[in-house]
């Protein structure tokens, strides 16, 4: 049997596997060890276990991910996250829907200092919700827009999912996440244009909150500071080549966890909670990248990722229709399965293809964290809804569905944007070494 | 609750906890070594040996807990079409398959912590022996390995009573 055919066959059983209900981790690393044994050796795949895992775990770049998780917990538990959505409700709350598009700014907010997508939605959601429910809020619209918001969390950096990218494609993660900033802006901005105009066509929808003082906003402004000292700190030390990401993500947590202190507003119990949040998650993600890498050493033995990359390229097609079946595959792929795994188990796989069609590598990083984000909050498995639903048990989710759809036609738009004017992405990292 | 059961979560729990620790060891060496390059021109030496060296902790310590709360990712929209049988057949199989998986894992750790000693490897800069790190990798592999069996006997039992 070709080494080709070997690859799909290993994908073909990870898949099955998968879809049986085994943890995708397990399945990465059963296939994984089982393919490279076959294609070199039994002691060739058992030494891959014990060195790969000892290697991934033991790596100083992987760790990055768990401070920078630790980091989003910590202003989760401190409460920044209300601070921040009582400054949006104040300046933004008095315009019909204003609510919604004050949800929106704050997920944008708190999404600079929190780079998960889940994260976001449940720390604003918990926030936002009662807000919403008590200015009588369409239902469909307010758990919509939180779940939407919060896909914003894994495009403004920091961001896990570009990470966990730059890890693999061995990109700067300064660059990504400087990548990510202003496709963050223009999909908040597409979002809060879907809410107004939902609002304008049917004002019952969000009807506004009292006006407030020029003084009650400038007031509101203080609690935004931390937001912004964090952010500025993290991404502008990393920018600058103060930090390296690690560090960034070091200094970020510590950060965190003093402005909680210095506010009062972290206790022992919500610094405890912040650590066990992040070791589940940390160890959910790094065990992934690690069954991953084991995975991908058997794909590259196999040659199937270099073999489908030429296939495209003999392929003489047109880079778009390229691009065109990628994102159709990101996007089906992400409304059955938690987005971050499955651009670790793809990534080796189109990253080649997408280079070979002449795509810049950052363009593509932030255009898959887009998809992901689609993924996210598309049925049946959209994770942020479901996050969602956890918080507001009222509502259910054929209404969560409902009300996350006009933010996927703004999702649809950012992506087209974004590919016809790819220096959107694109300008700010040209500014960086 | 069976005794592998208690057992296999009291083990993970404190090895979570381990975890834990190391992350906030991570941060503050991370944080010393900024402060002190950037203040006072001294970095702290050897920060990419501990910070790493920490990561076996770190990760190592809490997969077997995460396995605990259920947290490592798995599709359950298919097998949730399935009748309750074959679902706890199949339930029975993964843990099943993980169990040995992760036993072989934790096992050529070991194996491989045992070379690292026999040939005395050190880290670059520090030069901490990196046996006890391999050793940790094996620890937390047994660890989920247990609460691994520690599920697959009480799906069985569950299936049995039913």
């Amino acid at each position: 049997m070709s080494g080709g055919i070997v690859g799909a066959c290993g994908i073909a059983i990870m898949v099955g596997l998968m879809v049986l209900g085994m943890p995708i981790a397990f399945a990465m690393t059963l296939v994984g060890f089982l393919g490279f044994a076959y294609m070199t050796s039994l002691d060739g795949g058992l030494f891959l276990l014990s060195d790969g895992f000892y290697f991934q775990f033991t790596s100083y770049t992987m760790l990055v991910i768990p401070l920078f998780v630790f980091m989003g917990e910590i202003a989760f538990h401190s409460g920044i996250s209300k601070r921040i959505y009582r400054t949006a409700h104040a300046w933004l709350g008095f315009i019909p829907g204003g609510l919604a598009v004050a949800t929106i700014g704050a997920c944008a907010g708190f999404a600079a200092i929190c780079g998960s997508s889940t994260a976001t939605a449940a720390t604003m959601g918990t926030v936002a919700l009662p807000e919403m429910k008590k200015r009588q809020y369409n239902p469909a619209l307010a758990s919509g827009t939180v779940a939407a918001g919060g896909t914003l969390g894994i495009l403004i950096p920091p961001s896990i999912v570009l990470i966990v990218y730059g890890i693999q494609t061995e990109l700067s993660i300064g660059k990504l996440f400087i990548a990510g900033i202003l496709p963050g802006i223009i999909l908040s901005a597409l979002f809060t244009f879907c809410i107004l105009i939902m609002c304008y066509i049917k004002p019952s929808l969000g009807s506004p909150a009292p006006k407030t003082t020029l003084k009650q906003k400038i007031n509101s402004l203080s609690g935004t500071v931390e937001m912004m000292i964090l952010f500025f700190l993290v991404i502008g030390g990393l920018l600058l080549g103060w930090f390296t990401p690690t560090e960034a993500a070091g200094i970020g947590a510590a950060g965190a966890i003093a402005i909680g202190a210095v506010r009062r507003s972290l206790s022992w119990e919500g610094f405890k909670k912040a650590l066990l949040g992040t070791t589940r998650t940390s160890a959910m993600v790094l065990l992934i990248i690690a069954s991953a890498m084991i995975f991908s050493r058997f794909l590259t033995v196999s040659g199937l990722p270099q073999g489908l990359a030429s296939w495209v390229e003999s392929l003489d097609a047109s880079p778009y229709v390229v691009l065109l079946c990628i994102m159709g595959i990101y996007i089906i792929g992400g409304c059955f399965m938690d987005p971050l795994s499955f651009l670790i188990i793809t990534i080796n796989i189109f990253f080649p293809m997408i280079i070979e069609a002449g795509f810049d590598p950052i363009w593509f990083g932030v255009i898959i964290v887009i998809l992901l984000e689609t993924g996210a909050i598309t049925p049946p498995v959209g994770i942020n809804v479901y996050v969602i639903k956890g918080i507001a048990l009222d509502v259910d989710l054929h209404t969560i569905f409902k009300g996350i759809f006009p933010f996927l036609t703004a999702l649809f738009l950012g992506l087209i944007i974004l590919t016809i004017f790819p220096d959107i992405v694109l300008f700010l990292p040209s500014l960086v070494r | 609750m069976s005794i592998i059961e208690k057992t296999a979560h009291f083990i993970a729990r404190w090895l979570n906890w381990v975890a834990a620790l190391a992350i906030v060891a991570v941060m503050v060496i991370v944080c010393v070594n900024v402060l002190g390059r950037g203040i006072f021109g001294a970095p702290l030496k050897g920060t990419v040996d501990m910070v790493s060296l920490l990561g076996a902790f770190v990760i190592s310590g809490a997969i077997a807990y995460t396995q605990v709360l259920k947290g490592h990712i798995r599709i359950t929209l298919f097998i949730e079409l399935l009748p309750h049988p074959l679902r706890t057949v199949l339930a029975c199989l993964i843990d099943f398959v993980g169990m040995v998986l992760f036993g072989i894992i934790s096992w050529q750790t070991i194996l491989f912590a045992k070379g690292t000693h026999e040939i005395g490897e050190l880290s670059e800069v520090l030069k901490i022996p990196i046996t006890p790190f391999a050793v940790m990798v094996s620890v937390g592999c047994m660890a989920l390995t247990l609460v691994l069996l520690a599920d697959l006997i009480g799906v069985l039992s569950k299936g049995v009573k039913k």
